[in-house]
């Protein structure tokens, strides 16, 4: 009932600004300790030249406190730390305007608690009555900024109806501090006047104190209806009885994720070649654009996790559906897609889209059928009557599981991603052992072990250029000829075009003009290319006339060495 | 619940919202007590034997300046480069974060805006905020781009955060409301509401399995709920933060997401053991979370505070790695690229950086 009792306390107060609030009293919390005078941070008066300076405290006894304190190791996060304090005004240095704590003997002086941000809210009245008073003050000691004198013209405008009370308050204070001890009427000016510096920061300051519009989050809008907590008290019932897996199991399962994934989280790895935004070169983005005519060995390989992995990658999805046409199972992944899209698609034909996919797919002597079970294709026919995006996911689940335990599985065995790992990209590789010939890069050599690095145990560190290196026979294997299958290639299947064989057979780069094709064409149209399709005419007419300088500028990036010898 | 007042018109009906309350109260001790059974070690133990991971030389690579109010919020485009991002004073802005320059710039009819969101082709993106709407705008060079923007569904509050479900024909928000919603764009139609919280949602994201259809969301009811997209229905919720919570992302892998709140702590619950595993806090951090993301693998846990930085943990042994200094303001938004090759910051001191 803690928390209804807080809502309502804020309903009334529309300011209250709860994780605010609980931010500043950690702060004071932390304030307060530095302020114990056996424990906390040394303060007492600190001479400066032959002036004496009450009540203040040196740069780097804080920050050494903070350390100790914080349990913190590193001094950096000592000093952001005291100056997020300093820029919340809970101290200020003692001779400068600028909130910034120094790990040195600069002096500082603790704000009264008065003054905290959490306790005062100042207002207009209260800033005009600052400015008065330091105009009757002392002009060299306590004379107004600019920003400040145009602050108080603005002000007199404003409060015009209690300008005479603002002026009788100013005075009045100023009275009362001459009787003040010079000591006491050091440290409470400095007080102040840090304390607007915070509240009322000069032009180009961040203020830490700005709040968001939302500030009022309400933590129960409104009473809960019967309904409502029936619903909930159903919830709960049914939620109690669910199946939990081990927290062992679990755990060791999320630890196994990272594994597998390190070669390709390259904040752990690296990226190969580089990475675009430490090198400025964007040769990895154009390796591993949508769709490529040779994926680079890394994306191969990563198609081996799981069959999410290799669907979800549009270069995967091609090779993949090549794999299955020649397993005559293409009708699974077509299904799959359609669903997918049909998931995905907008809601206007619904009905329709629902209609088609089943005629194509389901129904009985369909021109692609897929296999689905019995009590699959029950719950499918049901859900039928009512089409919905959704009517297909069940059917979808199962043809999911059945490519997995089937196809994919057959897929990472076969020939075809042996190929497409045998025709990778090395892109982590020294070339230095191979001898290639001068100046092109050739699409290159065997690395056939498919799956031995994510098994081999040294997964945090960088294995792939190692293990690449010690397993590289220097043998070139020869070239097949079977190794691409684009898109375009799709189209030919049937009709093998005997020209693009053969050009594809005698010069090994024409594949990879292809991929800068899509690179370049990637440059000019950024927004389309995302999901460009090759398009096979065009690709084969503007392949040779594509040398572009891209291989020369990435061999040197690859291999930086390889001109000094 | 603050039903003191409604005792006053009719007296049976406050009995049983008492009793159910109580109900409800009882039945979350239970669930509690049967998530614990099975509580029986901590992951931080079972990482130990993990070797420690190399030392993380992540710097700032760009510096994205042109807003003139706070960024607010900020999403990467599947092209791996582009960036869109929005802020206080209204504006939105089309990055080419790898070149640094802006391609678009929006007003939008309003302040604050709070969420925007690149549609998964690189074509369109969404956005909103106190105007408590979510509007998109198809993008193109050849004319004007809030020519084209179209209203899609209205919150009756601000709305908080956006994303487009793997396609560009849906729209998931989360609004002040308490409420997310699935928007069709074609029809500008709501397609499915989502009630269950009982505050402000501020945070959501989808799950990244292919197939999935769940999404979670969490807020200022310090609660984080697993959604399934298709039947409306919460399947699954997760307390434990004191304090709201501003931000939730799936563990790469679905089966986990992480939290991040106000209380200065970010928090890791799995799903399948259907409990918390793991908190990330620190005696020196005090100030809240706004923000947070995953490396590919999961190793990383990078999470933007309000104290201006951005801490990088080891989301397994649970210790923090570094920190990034750099932003003079709250740290508000922070994306890991789709290629995961580096990470964006929003911040109230109107920059956006690229941290690779």
């Amino acid at each position: 009932m803690t928390r209804s009792v807080k809502s309502n306390a804020m309903d009334q107060s529309k300011q209250e600004d709860v994780p605010r609030e609980l931010v500043f009293s950690k702060m004071e919390r932390l304030i307060r300790e530095m302020q114990n005078p056996e424990t906390g941070v040394p303060v007492r008066s600190q001479k400066l030249f032959l002036t004496s300076i009450p009540c203040a405290f040196m740069g780097y006894d804080l920050v050494e406190w903070l350390m100790d304190r914080l349990d913190i190791e590193d001094i950096a996060e000592a000093i952001h730390i005291a100056n997020i304090l300093c820029q919340h005004g809970y101290f200020f240095p003692v001779n400068d305007t600028k909130f910034a704590l120094k790990d040195d003997s600069t002096l500082y002086r603790f704000q009264t608690p008065y003054f905290w941000p959490s306790n005062h809210q100042p207002d207009n009245t209260d800033y005009a009555i600052f400015l008065m008073k330091r105009t009757l003050k002392n002009k060299q000691k306590h004379g107004l900024e600019d920003y400040e004198q145009e602050a108080l013209a603005r002000l007199k405008k404003l409060l015009c109806h209690k300008w005479e009370f603002v002026c009788m308050q100013a005075e009045e204070q100023v009275n009362l501090a001459k009787e003040r001890k010079k000591t006491d009427k050091i440290v409470l000016d400095s007080q102040e006047k840090a304390y607007w510096l915070v509240q009322r920061p000069p032009p180009g300051i961040f203020s830490c104190l700005e709040r968001s519009p939302i500030a009022n989050k309400q933590t129960t809008k409104k009473a809960k209806t019967k309904e409502e907590l029936k619903k909930r008290v159903e919830f709960f019932k049914q939620y109690i009885c669910k199946p939990r897996t081990r927290l062992r199991q679990v755990l060791e399962s999320l630890i196994l994720r990272c594994k597998e994934y390190a070669d390709f989280d390259p904040f752990i790895s690296g990226a190969q070649p580089s990475n675009p935004w430490i090198s400025d070169d964007t040769t990895l983005w154009h390796l591993n654009n949508d769709l490529v005519e040779t994926p680079t060995e890394k994306r191969v390989k990563r198609w081996t996790i799981s069959l999410e992995e290799l669907l979800a990658d549009p270069t995967g999805v091609v090779e993949f559906e090549v794999y299955l046409r020649k397993e005559y199972s293409y009708e699974n992944i077509r299904f799959w897609k359609a669903v997918q899209g049909l998931k995905r698609g907008s809601q206007t034909g619904i009905a329709d889209r629902v209609k088609d996919i089943y005629e194509e797919f389901l129904a009985a002597g369909a021109p692609c059928e897929v296999n689905l079970d019995s009590k699959t294709v029950e719950v499918t026919q049901e859900l039928m009557r009512s089409p919905s995006r959704y009517t297909f996911d069940a059917a979808q689940e199962h043809v999911f599981s059945l490519m997995k335990k089937d196809s994919y599985a057959r897929f990472l065995r076969s020939d075809h991603y042996k190929n497409l790992i045998r025709n990778a990209q090395q892109t982590a590789q020294k070339k230095k052992f191979f001898n290639f010939g001068a100046s092109t890069r050739k699409k290159s050599s065997p690395a056939a072990g498919t799956s031995k690095r994510r098994n081999s145990g040294s997964h945090m560190t960088n294995s792939t250029v190692d293990l690449s290196l010690t397993r590289q026979p220097s043998v070139e294997r020869p070239f097949t000829g079977k190794h691409s299958h684009s898109t375009s290639d799709l189209q030919d299947l049937e009709t093998p075009s005997d020209k693009l064989s053969c050009s594809r057979l005698s010069s090994p780069s024409v594949s990879r003009d292809r991929v800068n094709d899509t690179v370049r064409s990637t440059l000019q149209v950024p927004r389309g290319s995302q999901r460009m399709e090759h398009s096979s005419s065009s690709l084969d007419e503007t392949s040779s006339n594509l040398s572009l300088a891209v291989p020369r500028r990435t061999r040197n990036l690859v291999a930086p060495w390889e001109l000094e010898d | 619940m603050a039903s003191d007042g409604g005792g006053l018109k009719i007296d049976n009906p406050v009995e049983s919202i008492e009793s159910l309350s109580k109900e409800v109260e009882k039945l979350k001790a239970r669930l509690e007590e049967e998530r614990q059974k099975l509580n029986d070690v901590a992951l931080s133990t079972v990482a130990e034997r993990l070797d420690p991971l190399p030392t993380l030389n992540i710097k700032p690579r760009r510096v994205l300046k042109g807003h003139q109010g706070k960024v607010l919020c900020s999403d990467w485009s599947l092209d791996k480069r582009h960036i869109v991002s929005s802020s206080q004073d209204g504006k939105m802005i089309i990055w080419d974060a790898f070149t640094t320059n802006k391609e678009h710039a929006v007003t939008m009819p309003t302040t604050w805006v709070m969420a925007c969101a690149y549609a998964p082709s690189g074509n369109m993106v969404a956005c909103g905020g106190l105007d408590n709407k979510v509007t998109v705008y198809p993008l193109s060079f050849e004319e004007d781009v809030s020519s084209k923007k179209r209203a899609i569904g209205t919150h009756t509050s601000y709305m908080s955060c956006c994303l487009f479900p793997n396609s560009d024909q849906q729209i998931l928000t989360g609004s002040g409301d308490s409420t997310c919603a699935l928007w069709d764009v074609e029809c500008a139609q709501l397609l499915q509401s989502f009630h269950g919280h009982g505050g402000d949602v501020m945070s959501l994201d989808l799950s990244p399995s292919e197939t999935g259809n769940t999404f979670v969301s969490a807020g200022c009811d310090r609660q984080a709920l697993v959604w399934d997209m298709r039947t409306g229905q919460c399947v699954q919720s997760f307390e434990g933060h004191e304090s709201d919570i501003n931000t939730v992302k799936f563990y790469p892998s679905g089966d986990a997401i992480a939290t991040g709140s106000d209380d200065a702590t970010c928090r890791l619950f799995d799903l399948r053991a259907d409990r918390e595993v793991a908190v990330y806090s620190k005696q020196s951090i005090i100030f809240g979370v706004n923000s947070l993301d995953f490396s590919i693998s999961g190793r990383f846990l990078f999470a933007g505070y309000n104290d201006y930085t951005v801490n990088v943990w080891d989301t397994l042994k649970c210790v923090r790695l570094t920190i990034l200094y750099g932003h003079e303001n709250r740290v508000t938004c922070l994306k890991v690229s789709p290629d995961g090759t580096a990470l964006s910051t929003g911040s109230w001191d109107f920059t956006l950086r690229i941290w690779a």
